[in-house]
């Protein structure tokens, strides 16, 4: 299979997952803890290239953007950005995978994205979380006292935990799946 | 692949239709964004004119942040390039001027959507010889301004001192030395003494050859680099000719010498 044939269909892939794991994420699915809207993200960097999870990641902040008709929505490319680059540069070295390194860059990747979407959250909403599972444990920080800001950090992070390693277990699920052609497993990829 | 990026982003070499393309693209888009801002209310077609380009120039954005390292001659090859990219002086204008219609900044900041023209810089020849010009001749331009500067507070400073009924306050001083200075001359404020008036005169008279200097300097720059860039297509052209004319000199010998061994073959 041709490289440019095998981007195409793996970033094809990787926004379908994006959009679909979020659907069925979302209230109007299974109404999970999670957002899962970045599985795509996650998989393209590491299986492809940093800059195709960029790609990626824009293409479904953007479809976000025009289907909830705010333009203020793409500024959360800044997390999937995060996401591309920490999966991509520290999952990969040389045109290889390394496994063991999955335990460090979720816990890099928890840290920043929380850090990242609290940052924006407080920007746009003054520091309360205004998704339904966020705002969960948000109350249950306030309720401890934490103030508004902390709180808000608190909500997101929790979330953030519960995000990847739902997103981990479901990259590493298609990683196995699909085919060596696409995936290039137990190969060097550049 | 982001190689391939930096050389669709990056201003079309001849015979790249998908960069040509790319390049027309943004051009029309950084001035299609700036329609808006023509217009009071911001409603329907409007909006969404600003909310198509917005996006587009995103992109373009983050098209050329990905691909920092393979477009910059100073950070070629090196992944500092993308941590150095945000804060390069056209990255940030680029962000700035999206920032007010992503709802980052709030509406008195409109008027920041209007540096999106310099998006041309990257694709026009004539804002890239500007610019160049402006370069070159910056430290020039730098004392020029600075002297210009000097001579209206100076000239503020006098008129001040000595109308200080005429001016609410040193700083319309400054506005009326600056408006007379640049031979605008609104004439909201004005000296009513004979004295003032003189003052008035003479600085008018010298300030026109300080506010003249720094257009010429542009001007003759701007030449230069116009010639500059003439001389190379020339240089590259006659590169050109006299391969042409080695390649034909070297077909001939061949030529030449094939039909030699083929009149020995025929003497044989």
């Amino acid at each position: 299979m041709s490289k440019t044939k095998r981007y195409l269909i793996v970033m094809l892939l990787s926004v379908l997952m994006n959009q679909g794991f979020y659907i069925l994420a979302s209230d109007n699915g299974l109404d999970l803890p999670f957002w899962l809207d970045f599985t795509g993200t996650a998989f393209a960097a590491i299986v492809l290239e940093p800059a195709a999870g960029l790609l990626v990641g824009f293409v479904n902040n953007f479809y976000l953007a025009v289907t909830l008709g705010n333009t203020g929505n793409i500024i959360y490319f800044a997390v999937s950005a995060a996401i591309a680059v920490i999966c991509g540069v520290c999952m990969r070295k040389g045109g290889r995978l390394f496994a063991k390194r999955i335990l460090p860059t979720m816990g890099l990747l928890i840290a920043v994205t929380a850090v990242i979407s609290t940052l924006l959250t407080i920007w746009r909403t003054g520091g309360r979380c205004d998704s339904k599972w966020e705002l969960f444990y948000y109350n249950i920080a306030m309720g401890w006292n934490w103030g508004k800001y902390v709180s808000c950090f608190f909500g997101t992070l929790v979330i953030k935990i519960y995000d990847i390693l739902a997103t981990s277990v479901l990259v590493a699920l298609f990683w196995f799946i699909l085919p060596k052609s696409l995936t290039l497993r137990g190969e060097k990829t550049a | 692949m982001r190689e391939r990026i930096s050389q669709i982003v990056e201003k079309a070499e001849d015979g790249d239709r998908i960069s040509h393309g790319y390049d027309i693209l943004i051009s029309l888009t950084a001035i299609v964004s700036m329609l808006p801002l023509m217009f009071k209310q911001q409603a329907g077609l409007l909006e969404m004119v600003d909310t198509i380009t917005v996006y587009i120039l995103f992109l373009d954005y983050i098209l050329r942040w990905m691909s920092y390292d393979y477009i910059s001659k100073w950070f070629h090859g090196r992944r500092s390039a993308m941590v150095i990219y945000p804060v390069t002086p056209l990255a940030l204008i680029d962000l700035l001027s999206l920032l007010p219609s992503l709802g980052l900044l709030g509406h008195a900041f409109r008027f920041l959507r209007m540096f999106r023209i310099f998006k041309l810089f990257h694709y026009s020849q004539s804002f890239s010889r500007i610019l160049r010009a402006f370069d070159k001749e910056k430290k020039v331009l730098g004392s020029v301004l600075m002297i210009a500067i000097a001579y209206i507070f100076i000239s503020a400073l006098a008129m001040f001192a000595y109308e200080p009924d005429t001016f609410d306050s040193f700083f319309h001083a400054l506005y009326w030395a600056t408006t007379a200075l640049t031979t605008v001359g609104y004439g909201d404020v004005y000296p009513v003494t004979d004295v003032g008036k003189l003052i008035s005169m003479v600085s008018s008279l010298f300030g026109i050859a300080v506010i003249a200097m720094p257009a010429g300097i542009i001007t003759s720059s701007f030449m230069e680099e116009i010639s500059r860039d003439k001389e190379a297509a020339a240089a590259r052209g006659e590169q050109h000719t006299s391969l042409a004319v080695r390649i034909l000199e070297i077909r001939e010998r061949r030529m030449a010498s094939a039909g030699k061994a083929e009149e020995d073959e025929d003497d044989e």
